[in-house]
């Protein structure tokens, strides 16, 4: 296809160091957008040339919005750069490929076009890349082309002319390789020269396919052959209808038993450090309200949540490795049929992939879907993906009640009990999309690129690890202490009359507000605590387990509880009512964010009720089912 | 009593600072307040900037995205 040429930019001077803007107003940054297919390397980029975190993946789809950073050039030149969602072409199909469309073409609100389109083209798919490359060139804009993953030209055994590549194009063009430091020299050397002039766009009847191909041919040459026979082995395997099936499982199964098996040692350290600083802290401390503060209130709530960090990062690194070998898309592939029999495509996997890490970026994810009632049904199941904030609450109770054994000599229990978790919510998930397609008879076809297979590296996930644990600090530290210290006032006052008998704290706030809202939770076996603990839970998951730590601290009679929630809940509940709020969490309606992302997502106050209100239903109904059955077969 | 103080003082801070998250649009009039107060410096640019409001901007704050193929800017 063609697309007719727009008006160049006015008024954009060339002066090397300082730039004069559309209005003419000097010092103004120069303005630069990274576009290009997906999975081409322009978060990498992004990240290299302002020093900025953004999430990069071996998988298409990774960037669903605008992202802007700023950076100076050795020259001093000021440069404000964006990163666009990766598209395959200007005509836009989704809700991501539009914001890159209209960024493009000056038509994005609030925001005229950029002054240099840099279009990033990956190395080791070229076809496809200068296609885009083409139609970029037909809006007529200044532009610079950027050849990526140029380290990975060598080992698929390729060699690319690149001045004869530019001469062709007619476009300035500089190579680049993204993941490694230093790596954008050339692009950043490119930004303190002059802006290029736009380039003349190709005649309208150009077949782009045509061109593409002639390209190729008078600039690429293969030099040996091999590597891709060991990708194409590889995806023997792994894209199996059978054997792929089985080893994206095991993939999982590995998964789910490493985050109890491996994390223990590290768990255990963690919280032999808690309780010697709860001790400490108690014992420096003197008898009063501060020391209730402290002991009772934040190390009793906090603490109990730190100490879960291993796991998280051991599911962490699990996924991340996973997504930087580039397997994620070809487990979508594999997926295709079973999200077909719920009613929808492959390409809803990524979103609720996503999901598992937290469901705020999974249903943001969901732009990258064209069609808007698929899209509307995944941002509605995305919430009964596991998220990490959940794991808390799972590793809590799986470890109160769960006995830590072998079963068949192999698989750890308490292992297989999480990963039973992580079932049901996916399998819920896809009778909710069934029930919620019924009657949908439209097939949509997934087309989905496959990267190439890559070797983690060491130092990208060590960084993207050091990040989790930093959210996650940042969380126990902000939303879990604060809420902690709240939880504590409630659960210690009012004090109790003078002569009044009973436990204090059913005398507080937190009790009385636990003890009205016992009705409603009764029958599906939950006591005043767990009531109380659902309220903070609204804010964040993970905060039910340490308003639990807090409200059985202040409630104990002893101070040593705070590190020993554990054993504590283990001799107070019974089996039922673990098994009864560990489906409620399975289910339990979102996070504030959650539902506020959905607000936004979908522009709809309803949606966001929809969500809560099936939510809290299948909830409640899983979970009262789980406590009646389990009731009836523990006698 | 100085204990008391303190505890105060610290559940008062985990107050505000979950209206901050839950109702910017209700701690905006004391930040503002706050910066009226303050020398200049970093500490008034600080109050200053959390009194004021979050502009709506960029894809997903609009109405219409998904009706329209994406195509509502």
């Amino acid at each position: 296809m063609t697309v007719m040429p727009a008006t160049p930019p006015a008024g954009v001077t060339t002066l090397h160091g300082v730039h004069n803007d559309a209005t003419g107003q000097a010092g103004a940054p120069l303005r630069v957008a990274l576009v290009g297919n997906p999975n081409c390397g322009k978060t990498a980029l992004f990240n290299q040339l302002t020093g900025s975190r953004q999430k990069v993946a071996n998988y298409a789809g990774v960037t669903v919005e605008r992202k802007a950073g700023r950076l100076v050039t050795p020259a001093g030149r000021k440069v404000q750069v964006l990163d666009l969602p990766g598209t395959y072409s200007l005509t836009a199909t989704s809700p991501d490929e539009a914001v890159t469309r209209d960024v493009c073409m000056g038509r994005y609100k609030g925001e005229p076009a950029p002054d240099l389109l840099i279009c990033v083209i990956a190395a080791t798919n070229l076809r496809l890349h200068l296609r885009f490359v083409l139609e970029l060139k037909q809006l007529g804009r200044p532009m610079l082309v950027v050849l990526n993953m140029v380290d990975t030209l060598e080992r698929q055994g390729l060699s690319v002319d690149v001045p004869r590549l530019g001469a062709e194009l007619g476009l300035p063009i500089v190579t680049a390789v993204g993941t490694r430091r230093g790596g954008a020299a050339e692009l950043l050397a490119a930004l303190d020269q002059p802006l290029p002039t736009p380039p003349a766009p190709l005649p309208p009847t150009t077949d782009l396919h045509a061109e593409v191909h002639r390209l190729l041919n008078s600039c690429v040459t293969r030099t040996r052959t091999g590597r891709k026979k060991l990708e194409d082995v590889l995806d023997r395997w792994v894209l199996h209808p059978v054997w792929g099936m089985a080893i994206l499982f095991v993939l999982l199964f590995i998964m789910f038993q490493a985050v109890f098996s491996w994390a223990q040692p590290f768990m255990d350290g963690l919280q032999s450090l808690m309780d010697g600083f709860g001790a400490f802290v108690g014992s420096i401390l003197p008898e009063g309200v501060l020391r209730g503060l402290a002991v009772d209130g934040i190390i009793a709530g906090a603490g109990t949540v730190i100490v879960f960090l291993p796991q998280i990062l051991i599911l962490f690194l699990w996924i991340l490795a996973l997504e930087e070998s580039g397997y994620l898309p070809r487990a979508a592939f594999m997926l295709d049929r079973l999200m077909a029999s719920a009613g929808l495509s492959g390409r809803s996997f990524i979103p609720l992939l996503s999901s598992f890490a937290c469901a705020v970026p999974g249903i943001m994810s969901t732009r990258t879907i064209q069609n808007p009632r698929d899209r509307m049904v995944t941002i509605l199941i995305a919430p009964l993906m596991t998220c990490s904030a959940r794991l808390p609450v799972y590793a809590l109770l799986i470890g109160a009640f769960i006995p830590h054994r072998q079963v068949l000599g192999v698989f750890n229990l308490q292992g297989l009990v999480l990963f039973a978790l992580y079932a049901l919510g996916i399998l819920s998930a896809l009778v909710v999309a069934r029930v919620l397609k019924t009657g949908e008879r439209e097939e949509h076809p997934l087309l989905l690129e496959l990267p190439d297979y890559r070797m983690p590296s060491l130092r990208n996930l060590a960084q993207e690890l050091w990040q989790r644990a930093r959210i996650f600090l940042s969380r126990v530290g902000g939303i879990i202490v604060t809420l902690s210290v709240i939880m504590w006032a409630l659960s210690s006052y009012p004090a109790p009359p003078p002569g009044a008998t009973g436990p204090a704290i059913d005398w507080s706030l937190a009790g009385r507000i636990g003890h009205f809202m016992l009705p409603l939770f009764q029958p599906i076996g939950f006591n005043w605590q767990i009531c109380v603990a659902l309220i903070p839970g609204l804010a964040a998951r993970e905060v039910a387990v340490s308003a639990l730590g807090t409200v059985y601290s202040v409630g104990a009679a002893d101070t040593d509880t705070a590190a020993s929630l554990m054993p504590l809940l283990s001799s107070q509940w019974s089996l039922a009512t673990a098994l009864s709020l560990l489906v409620w969490y399975v289910y339990a309606p979102q996070c504030f964010s959650t539902l506020a992302v959905i607000r936004r997502e979908t522009a709809s106050w309803r949606m966001v009720w929809v969500t809560a209100l099936y939510l809290f239903a299948m909830a409640y109904g899983a979970a009262f089912i789980t406590y009646h059955i389990t009731r009836m077969l523990a006698g | 009593m100085v204990q008391v103080s303190v505890v105060c003082l610290v559940l008062a801070f985990c107050l505000l600072y979950w209206l901050q998250r839950l109702a910017p649009a209700l701690t905006a009039p004391l930040w503002r307040g706050g910066a009226r107060l303050l020398p200049a410096g970093a500490w008034r640019e600080q109050c200053e900037q959390r009194g004021r409001l979050p502009v709506k901007s960029g894809c997903g704050q609009c109405n219409g995205c998904d009706r329209t193929g994406g195509g509502c800017h």
